[in-house]
């Protein structure tokens, strides 16, 4: 290996794909999109909660209206007070939208709590401010029935908070359960980015030739390195880019001192994410070097690139219980240490050793594909015409070619 | 003769096929030399092997640059693939810079003599344009400067005409000969042999992965026993005898003109002789058959049959 062809190439792959239309593109679209995406749900959000909903109550004991009346006092449900008798015509009211729906209430089913809500179509109610203010309201209704005092019934239903706190006295933020969330997404977004633009560089390398010319200036792991670092210097730059978009915008709206990072945990999630990152960019270049076009990156290929995103999808069970025995185990897997360990790094403290042995795994994992990638590389470089197999790959392991 | 790559029993297999069977070779420094067969006979394989691209299964390899054995150097060697390409959305000059840079040329002096090149080649125009805007033929042109541009020692040319038209390959063996001319020693593939035939100064002919035949291009075509001769004469002149020499056979025939081969142990002059005594020579032609047939008459003797992939 010469660190200087490694350079080279480096170089060469950060200048030219940093001028590329799709570095441009992908990096000023995407804090857009995000934005975008983000704009839409808070806008949603808020509008279907302040939306004015209508409706009418045939209060049969002629004792429940009030309770539900306080409760709703300042929701955006209005209800109405309407007499048996009137059923029929709030049904048509409700099939012509002037209502949203009726609730009956009888003796009975404030006994029993099964209270019917009639609406226009089933699937397309909104019903939870109602549903809380009911539930509410018919529990004081009860308690009152049952004799209970004001403050009796204040005592009983004052709220509940489970407030976790970790033994040291420290509390835990819901900032701070969001932000290691947050960190490996953005690791196997920007992976998946600049791994796949990694991947089709090699693969159109492939496909115009150009390949075999530089594999007889430089060795095929020199090839491989320095599209790595040129890639993964650019992945960083625009997750750069991003990061301070995203902290821009999002201290409009939030104390950022609450995501809850210190340095001493920011250190080691670099570290993985940069490891994490060699390990499946190698991954990702080696794949291209198997494929013969884009088009026909077989069904296989397709899977091994959703590996590193297999922790993401458990990431809710390891953000809750990072020390579960199957998430310690999960963190001594190679292909899944980076974005389990990001995950766990940031939602619990966790002993030194352990991070220095997962993070020794770690850089066995970089270092046995960046071999793997190395031997797939330069046998599946040559292979102009065709896609290789996976049991072809097996051949090539064992084999000097 | 110093030779500057030597090559001893070279073999490599791709599962059960024998893409290169124990070759050995050496070539000489300045020489042209010529490693022909039909396609899929393994010249391919075995370059890439020189070049250092394949790894071999069995043989070594080694190169005597400066008055002493070595182990690969590339950046002493000049590399045209069969397969080849550039960058197509990169500039054509900047694409030239960053391979000579890969060869270890100064970024500066490599764009200045890139630039020469191109101006030699009329494509000074396009120094600054993106390679996707150049007609293949032009292509073929920035690729064959490229392979050289870092003045190597010794060049290897896979199939350096193929895939071009008239033009250009007049262009290129134009250039190879002034690469040999400027002491260059050049190592070229070919399935056309009548394209390179003129070229070489040795050759090294190679099917189904063994050689066939190797030496140098003169020594192997006198050693070759058949001439083609085209005679003239008074076509007032009884020819018949012509048909009762020992080792003629008369290929085409018509009053005063033939054309015929001859193979005799004691060589042409016994045949000039007689042809002499009894015709009235206008015109007279002796020549050795094209190395192409020297090639499958060599196969067939041996009962070995031409691979075509």
């Amino acid at each position: 290996m010469k660190w200087l062809n490694v350079f080279k190439v480096f170089r060469w792959e950060f200048l030219k794909n940093l001028k590329s239309p799709v570095f441009l593109v992908t990096t000023l679209m995407m804090p857009l999109i995000m934005l975008l995406a983000a704009g839409i749900s808070y806008y949603s959000s808020v509008s279907v909660s302040k939306e004015e909903q209508q409706v009418a109550i045939i209060d049969e004991t002629g004792e429940f209206f009030p309770y539900l009346e306080s409760k709703l006092a300042t929701s955006p449900v209005k209800v109405t007070l309407h007499e048996p008798a009137q059923r029929e015509q709030l049904a048509k009211q409700v099939e012509e939208r002037e209502l949203n729906g009726y609730l009956i209430i009888t003796a009975e089913n404030v006994q029993s709590g099964m209270i019917d809500y009639f609406v226009r179509d089933a699937k397309e109610m909104n019903s939870m401010a109602l549903d809380e203010a009911v539930t509410a309201a018919l529990t004081r209704y009860r308690m009152e029935k049952t004799g209970l005092t004001a403050q009796e019934i204040d005592l009983v239903t004052a709220p509940v908070v489970l407030h976790p706190r970790s033994v040291s006295g420290e509390e835990v933020s819901v900032a701070a359960a969001i932000a290691p969330f947050f960190f490996s997404m953005v690791l196997v977004i920007a992976v998946m980015i600049s791994g796949q633009v990694l991947m089709y560089g090699v693969l159109k390398e492939k496909r115009n030739r150009i390949v075999e010319i530089l594999l007889s200036s430089v060795s095929a792991l020199d090839l491989l390195l320095g599209k790595i670092l040129g890639f993964g210097l650019l992945g960083l730059l625009q997750i750069g880019i991003w990061m301070i978009a995203g902290l821009g915008v999002a201290s409009r709206f939030l104390d950022l001192r609450q995501l809850g990072i210190s340095p001493a945990e920011l250190f080691p999630m670099v570290l993985f994410f940069v490891g994490g990152y060699v390990m499946f960019a190698a991954l990702f270049a080696a794949m291209g070097a198997t494929m013969k076009d884009a088009e026909g990156g077989s069904q296989t290929q397709g899977m091994v690139l959703l590996i590193p995103m297999i922790p993401m999808f458990a990431s809710g069970s390891i953000l809750l219980s990072p020390n579960a025995t199957w998430v310690r185990v999960f963190s001594y897997i190679p292909i899944f240490t980076p974005t389990t360990m990001l995950m766990r790094i940031a939602a619990t403290t966790l002993p030194w050793w352990e991070i220095a042995a997962t993070f020794a795994v770690l850089m066995l994992g970089v270092a046995f594909f960046i071999y793997l990638g190395a031997r797939i590389f330069s046998r599946g470089l040559l292979q102009f015409e065709r896609t290789i197999s996976f049991k072809e790959i097996g051949k090539m392991m064992r084999k000097n070619y | 003769m110093e030779t500057i790559l030597n090559v001893k029993g070279l073999a490599k297999s791709f599962g059960p096929k024998k893409a290169v069977d124990k070759i050995s070779l050496s070539v000489a420094r300045g020489e042209v030399m010529g490693l022909l067969g039909p396609n899929g006979a393994g010249k391919t394989t075995a370059i890439r092997m020189i070049m250092g691209i394949l790894t071999p299964d069995a043989g070594e390899i080694s190169f005597n640059f400066n008055g002493r054995a070595q182990p690969l150097d590339k950046s002493k060697i000049g590399y045209l693939p069969e397969e080849r390409g550039l960058y197509e959305d990169v500039r054509v000059c900047d694409n030239l810079v960053y391979l000579a840079g890969l060869k270890g040329k100064p970024a500066t002096e490599a764009r200045q003599e890139a630039l020469q090149w191109l101006e030699r080649l009329d494509l000074g125009a396009y120094a600054d344009q993106k390679l996707e805007k150049l007609s293949k033929g032009m292509q073929q042109k920035v690729q064959f400067v490229a392979s050289i541009l870092h003045r190597p020692p010794l060049v290897l040319f896979d199939e350096p005409f193929s895939g071009l038209d008239p033009v250009n390959q007049d262009f290129f063996k134009e250039i190879i000969r002034e690469l040999q001319a400027g002491g260059t020693t050049v190592l070229l593939s070919a399935h056309q042999m009548n394209l390179v035939e003129e070229l070489c100064d040795s050759i090294f002919l190679i099917n189904h992965g063994r050689e066939v035949l190797s030496g140098k291009l003169q020594e192997i075509k006198e050693s070759y026993k058949e001439n083609i001769v085209e005679l003239r004469f008074d076509p007032a002149e009884d020819s018949t005898f012509l048909k009762m020499i020992p080792g003629l056979r008369i290929l085409q025939e018509q009053p005063g003109w033939a054309i015929m081969r001859y193979s005799g142990s004691a060589g042409i002059n016994p045949l000039l002789r007689e042809l002499g005594s009894k015709l009235t020579v206008s015109a007279i032609t002796v020549e050795k058959p094209p190395l192409h047939e020297i090639f499958i008459e060599t196969i067939r003797k041996r009962g070995e049959d031409i691979e075509v992939a």
